[in-house]
């Protein structure tokens, strides 16, 4: 019994100093869950960009005038497309057939009863 | 290439489909086969501009409706018989065309 105890001491008292070991290591106080450049607070700026110097406007950057124009093209390509589409579907030609149909009968009954 | 404003089917049965010897030409069996299909559909459409026409005669009669609408109502009845699809559980008197009554 002591022999086991012993043992299981021992066993504790490497672990607490492996992790004292890793928690002094750090230094900076942070402790394990930061990295280098890590920020504390927000700066309150929007989508985290500073505001250009007073008297400018801010400069578009490389990928925002080809996606606008690619964009905008889109836009209007699909609009004017799926508008313009005629339409080919069965049921439009078999109402218009329908149409044309009962017309002829109207004027089939019209003679009729003319004579 | 040019896309169709309007597409163009032929009003008449194939020529050269006989029924009692379906598969002598099956290209023309299959031909037949469409044509069923857009006879069908014209008849489901015919159906449907009655029924509008119907609609609106009821609406524009107003109380005069029964006697005023009576020639549509008739019209409407005759073009839905038969007409549609999953149609063959309807009672035969429906379904079938009307049978004249001869007078002895």
């Amino acid at each position: 019994m002591r022999a086991m105890s012993s043992a299981v001491n021992g066993m504790l008292r490497a672990r607490l100093r492996g992790a004292a070991r890793v928690r002094g290591g750090g230094g900076e106080g942070a402790g394990r869950w930061t990295t280098p450049g890590h920020e504390e607070r927000p700066k309150g700026y929007l989508f985290n960009r500073p505001p250009p110097p007073p008297g400018e406007s801010r400069k578009w950057e490389d990928w925002e005038l080809p996606c606008y124009v690619t964009s905008f093209l889109t836009v209007v390509i699909l609009g004017v497309g799926l508008n313009a589409k005629p339409d080919l579907t069965i049921e439009t030609w078999a109402h218009q057939k329908a149409l044309e149909r009962l017309q002829q009968q109207e004027l089939a009954a019209a003679d009729t009863q003319a004579e | 290439m040019v896309r169709k404003a309007k597409v163009e089917f032929d009003e008449q049965p194939p020529d050269n489909f006989d029924p009692k010897n379906p598969y002598a030409d099956p290209v023309a069996m299959l031909e037949y086969r469409e044509h069923l299909v857009r006879e069908k559909w014209i008849q489901i459409e015919t159906a449907k501009i009655i029924r509008e026409r119907l609609r609106w005669c009821y609406r524009i009669e107003g109380i005069n409706h029964h006697q005023k609408c009576r020639h549509l109502v008739d019209q409407y009845l005759e073009a839905t018989r038969g007409v549609g699809w999953g149609k063959d559980a309807r009672p035969p008197e429906l379904h079938e065309p009307k049978k004249i009554i001869e007078a002895e």
